[in-house]
């Protein structure tokens, strides 16, 4: 199995009066797993579905491996997809759900039997157990990996992937991820994942590409994107941050400030600034929230409520209702200028 | 059955006791009589050694399959274009449109196409007569059709095709699968309706429309021979209590894949 390089061009889609996506292009690596990241409607769906290409586009192209794709159909792109819903067929076996794509496609039984048994294997599900049971007779976990099965069966080009995961357990969840993962190495097929949970995201990207309003609003590493995000809402849909109106020298339009959690530092004494210390606040403890390995802390401030994840250790000599000062560091410092309408 | 579920059904199994059971005893028991001889079962022997009887449910058994095809050949398209592409504004309209006809009274409707059948150049006979069992019976193939496509997830269809499914390939390995508890519903119900159909043939059949349900007037209303009557009667409605039963198994096998 290999997968080819997808790349969008200048895609536009309206339903209606509604816009779904506007001018997104977009270029996912041969073998990588690039994940859109967005709150549910914002055409990240749209998006999978034009790759696919069941959805039409109004206007842009879609090509993988440089060749043009926008009119071909679905069932000649050589696609594999696992659906929200998984859209496994209630009145097959595992066998005839993982085979469906060959036999549509017309491969003769021995090698049907051969190709399904190594992409179970692959999708760690036991053949002999397995291969003859009914969906309706499996867990959700194992349901996923009958429906990750069927679309690697085909040894696709594009493997996509519509919020997979959104309807398991949390601890299911985390053991579908790390098997995904591996899965999709294994099988080096390029990867388009679609969510919505920012964990998800983090998680397993390669690449990420972060959605609003049907544009994309930064594309890159996850490093990157948590480290330098464009702007205000990359930021928090990205991780948690601390944002406060600040006015920045050398900035002739009004901007924001940001801090993420973790680099906002607490001290019990007045502190200086310079020295790596650009400003700080008063403030008060009014919640300590046990996360584990770190202790959330939500203040009341100046410039209003702010929140800063202390390692375990660090977070006791604070306690609910402590006077404290909440320093800003110039490094971790991320500057949002103002982009028109009202966004930063 | 719990004491307190039995309650719901008492007035309507007292209804069909009174109007229902006793009188289909009442036909049994003729149908088992011949006048003098006492109890005999020469009632269906006659209907199953009569050539004439043969012939006529064979006659029968062709009206009602042409009929189930044709409406099932235009019910099915019409009920996948409400379920997976009309619009959801439009879909209400469509269903309503296709059941209007059913505001009109079921006489008046074979009347009408009595009329009309002449300015289309028609005549009574066995094409007029399946025309106007078609047109009758099509909504009772099209509504379970819909009902049955409507409980298929349109995911299921995208999904074989990304996969690599054409239209025959989706038609014959997910959607015929999945709806065929409906198709046999719909079938079923235009089947047995157009089989034992009297009226129909007797308006728009002219000579050609001695079917069975003719047959059945005509021993009881002409020849008074309500004893061959009621075992004619008798073994349509056992054909279709067993047609029932079938389907209600089938049926439930299909509601089971679908909702786990």
């Amino acid at each position: 199995m290999k997968g080819v390089e997808v790349r969008l061009e200048n895609i536009s889609k309206r339903y209606g009066n509604t816009v779904a996506l506007k001018d997104v292009s977009l270029s996912v690596p041969r073998g990588s797993l690039f994940t859109v990241l967005g709150p549910s409607g914002c055409g990240k769906s749209t998006l999978l579905g034009i790759v696919a290409g069941f959805v039409e586009p109004d206007k842009g192209r879609v090509f993988f491996e440089g060749v043009d794709v926008t009119s071909l159909p679905p069932q000649k792109r050589n696609v594999g997809m696992v659906f929200q819903d998984l859209a496994l067929f209630p009145h097959m076996s595992v066998f005839e759900n993982i085979a469906f794509g060959l036999r549509v496609r017309g491969e003769p039984e021995q090698t049907i039997r051969e190709k399904v048994k190594r992409v179970m294997e692959l999708v760690r599900l036991d053949f002999q157990e397995y291969a003859g049971r009914m969906p309706h007779q499996l867990s959700g976990g194992q349901q996923q990996r009958v429906a990750l099965a069927r679309a690697l069966a085909i040894e696709p080009r594009v493997l996509l992937l519509d919020e997979p995961l959104s309807h398991v357990d949390y601890s299911v969840k985390v053991l579908l991820l790390e098997e995904l993962k591996r899965i999709q190495r294994e099988a080096k097929v390029t990867t388009l994942y679609v969510t919505h949970d920012q964990s998800e995201a983090m998680y397993l990207a390669d690449y990420l590409a972060v959605m609003n309003y049907g544009t994309l609003e930064q594309v890159g590493r996850p490093e990157e994107i948590y480290d330098r995000p464009v702007s205000e809402f990359v930021a928090r849909f990205f991780g948690d941050i601390n944002i406060f109106p600040g006015e920045v020298a050398g900035l002739e339009a009004s901007s924001k400030i940001g801090v993420r959690l973790e680099r906002t530092m607490l001290s019990k004494k007045e502190p200086h600034v310079g020295n790596g210390v650009v400003g700080y606040m008063r403030g008060r403890v009014v919640e300590k929230i046990f996360q584990g390995p770190h202790v959330l802390l939500k203040l009341e401030t100046d410039y209003g409520s702010v929140k800063a994840l202390l390692p375990r250790s660090e977070s006791s000599i604070y306690n609910v209702g402590d006077r404290v000062f909440v320093l800003v560091p110039r490094s971790g410092l991320i500057v949002f200028r103002y982009r028109g309408s009202g966004r930063y | 059955m719990k004491k307190g579920v039995r309650a719901y059904f008492v007035p309507a199994v007292v209804f069909l006791a009174v109007f229902f059971y006793l009188p289909f005893a009442i036909l049994l028991l003729y149908s088992l009589t011949v006048p003098e001889e006492g109890f005999t079962l020469a009632n269906y022997i006659d209907i199953f050694t009569s050539r004439f009887y043969l012939q006529v449910m064979g006659y029968s058994l062709l009206i009602a399959v042409l009929t189930t095809f044709f409406t099932l050949a235009m019910a099915y398209p019409v009920a996948y274009y409400i379920v997976f592409k009309a619009p959801q504004s439009v879909k209400p309209v469509i269903i309503t449109l296709m059941i209007a006809p059913f505001w009109i009274d079921f006489l008046l409707r074979a009347y009408s196409i009595k009329v009309l059948i002449e300015p289309l150049g028609m005549r009574e006979g066995f094409a007029t007569l399946v025309y106007g069992m078609v047109y009758d019976f099509f909504p009772f193939m099209l509504l379970p059709l819909y009902a049955g496509m409507s409980s298929v997830p349109p995911s299921l269809l995208l999904s074989a095709r990304v996969h690599g499914a054409g239209g025959l390939h989706i038609l014959s390995r997910v959607l015929i699968p999945l709806t065929s508890s409906s198709i046999l519903a719909g079938s079923l119900l235009v089947f047995l309706m157009s089989f034992t159909e009297f009226v129909i043939p007797a308006l728009l059949g002219g000579v050609e429309g001695y079917t069975i349900g003719y047959a059945v007037y005509d021993l009881f209303f002409k020849y008074r021979d309500i004893y061959r009557g009621s075992a004619l009667s008798i073994i349509l409605s056992l054909g279709a209590l067993l047609g029932a039963i079938m389907l209600s198994r089938r049926v439930k096998v299909v509601q089971k894949m679908l909702s786990e």
